[in-house]
């Protein structure tokens, strides 16, 4: 009878990662199980296979044709240190912004406090009504802009961007990721949260700062959020997923491909 | 190459130095065409991919994390681009129905009928995420350290999806009569 244990000492051992104490013990299993000898054969089956399959070439054009598309393209960016880096250093890089940060932080604030007080921030029965003051028509999803999956052990979370009618929408969907938490963060001064919007009741909770909607996930969902840009052109989102004490994040465009992008 | 070679040559491309990222590209393309290859099995697709992630690589320079490895990066942004083409590809044609039609060209009977055919289509019957561990750890010969790190799970998850999938494979193999001794 081979358990997991075998399992795990004979993949170790076939990965060069097997521990003293682990090889000995693999041996002893070796000598009193022929099912383990078995199960090693057809793991050492399995490796050769693999490694008759060879590594191929790319085309012989395949790099004339990324460089063709480069220098259609729009050039990159230049490198900066923005926000995302630093949310602080865009206020000291420009003194306007630090003045109106307190009316905007009051305005989301604001919002906030009105939600809280008529219950819209919290968890609703999938409905088209919208949770900060503006409807969020089901209609006109728009144009996707950028899309992440975002991955801790089984728990996922896929999110995507799209530019609608209302504004940028911010999809996502959560799998396996109960306690898990979904933070979004971004340039208040070029993205102002609007709505937000959940496909199932439930327990969820959601907290609005200036420049950042933290999510609590309490079952598999998916929602919208959507946030009202204040001016043209590419705005980043910075999304992190906490799970089970671990956290990856990625960062989303809002602007669809093309040029300025 | 060296890190800060490559250090260079990102920081020349984010300055609109063509060549520069030309030379990420020849560094990256043969592992990256793998990749996208064993992950699609058609070699049209894998072209597609692996171009069209070079180019929003180019577009998006900007948002790399020097701190990270660029091939990391632009790992993730292949590895998305190849799971859209899966999707996209289930809509339009149900893969057990791709593997499971009689209706190959010979050329396509010949490739299959070589071990490395054989192993390729075992891949496609794989869950894309037991198949990545399996290209990342047999083809591109990563630890699961190094595999953890490149597509950010834990150590502990990368093993045991990737035990997982070699024993799915091992089954799949024998039920295709792969003897190989």
């Amino acid at each position: 009878m081979i358990d997991d244990q075998d399992e795990r000492l004979l993949q170790d051992e076939l990965d060069g990662v097997a521990s003293p104490e682990g090889s000995k013990r693999l041996r002893e299993r070796l000598a009193q199980s022929a099912e383990v000898r078995a199960r090693r054969q057809e793991l050492q089956r399995v490796t050769r296979a693999l490694d008759q399959v060879r590594m191929e070439e790319a085309p012989a054009d395949f790099k004339e044709g990324v460089m063709a598309a480069i220098a259609a393209a729009e050039r990159p960016s230049p490198a900066r240190t923005g926000w995302l880096e630093n949310p602080g250093s865009a206020f000291r890089r420009r003194p306007v912004l630090a003045w109106a940060y307190p009316f905007l932080a009051g305005a989301v604030s604001g919002g906030l406090l009105i939600a809280l007080a008529t219950g819209n921030l919290a968890p609703r029965a999938r409905t088209d009504l919208p949770v900060i003051g503006a409807m969020l028509p089901g209609s006109d999803r728009g144009a996707l802009a950028d899309h992440r999956e975002l991955r801790l052990g089984t728990a996922r979370v896929a999110l995507e961007t799209r530019r609608a009618t209302d504004g940028v929408r911010v999809g996502f969907e959560v799998a396996q990721a109960r306690g898990a938490e979904l933070t979004l963060e971004f340039d208040i001064a070029a993205l102002q949260p609007v709505g937000l919007w959940w496909e199932r009741p439930g327990e969820h909770q959601a907290e609005l700062g200036a420049g950042t909607l933290r999510l609590r996930v309490t079952e598999d969902d998916r929602g919208t959020v959507v946030l009202s840009p204040t001016r043209a052109g590419d705005a980043l989102i910075l999304v992190k997923f906490h799970h089970a004490g671990e956290s990856v994040e990625a960062v989303l465009h809002t602007a669809t491909l093309g040029p300025g992008r | 190459m060296t890190a800060e070679d490559e250090e260079t040559l990102v920081l020349r491309s984010l300055a609109g130095d063509q060549r520069a990222f030309g030379e990420l590209v020849s560094t990256h393309q043969q592992v990256l065409f793998n990749v996208a290859l064993r992950m699609l099995n058609d070699r049209e697709d894998a072209r597609d991919v692996t171009q069209t992630a070079f180019l929003k690589a180019w577009q998006k320079l900007h948002t790399y994390d020097r701190r990270n490895k660029f091939f990391s990066w632009i790992y993730r942004i292949l590895l998305n681009e190849a799971l859209n083409t899966l999707r996209q590809r289930r809509r339009l044609e149900p893969l057990d129905e791709r593997m499971a039609s009689p209706e190959r060209s010979p050329e396509e009977r010949a490739e299959v009928n070589e071990l490395g055919g054989i192993v390729q289509e075992g891949l496609m019957e794989l869950g894309t995420e037991h198949r990545q561990m399996i290209i990342l750890r047999h083809f591109l010969h990563l630890s699961h350290r190094e595999m953890a790190n490149l597509i950010n799970l834990p150590e502990k998850t990368v093993k045991s999806r990737l035990y997982t999938g070699r024993q799915l494979l091992g089954g799949i193999l024998r039920r295709r009569g792969v003897r190989t001794t």
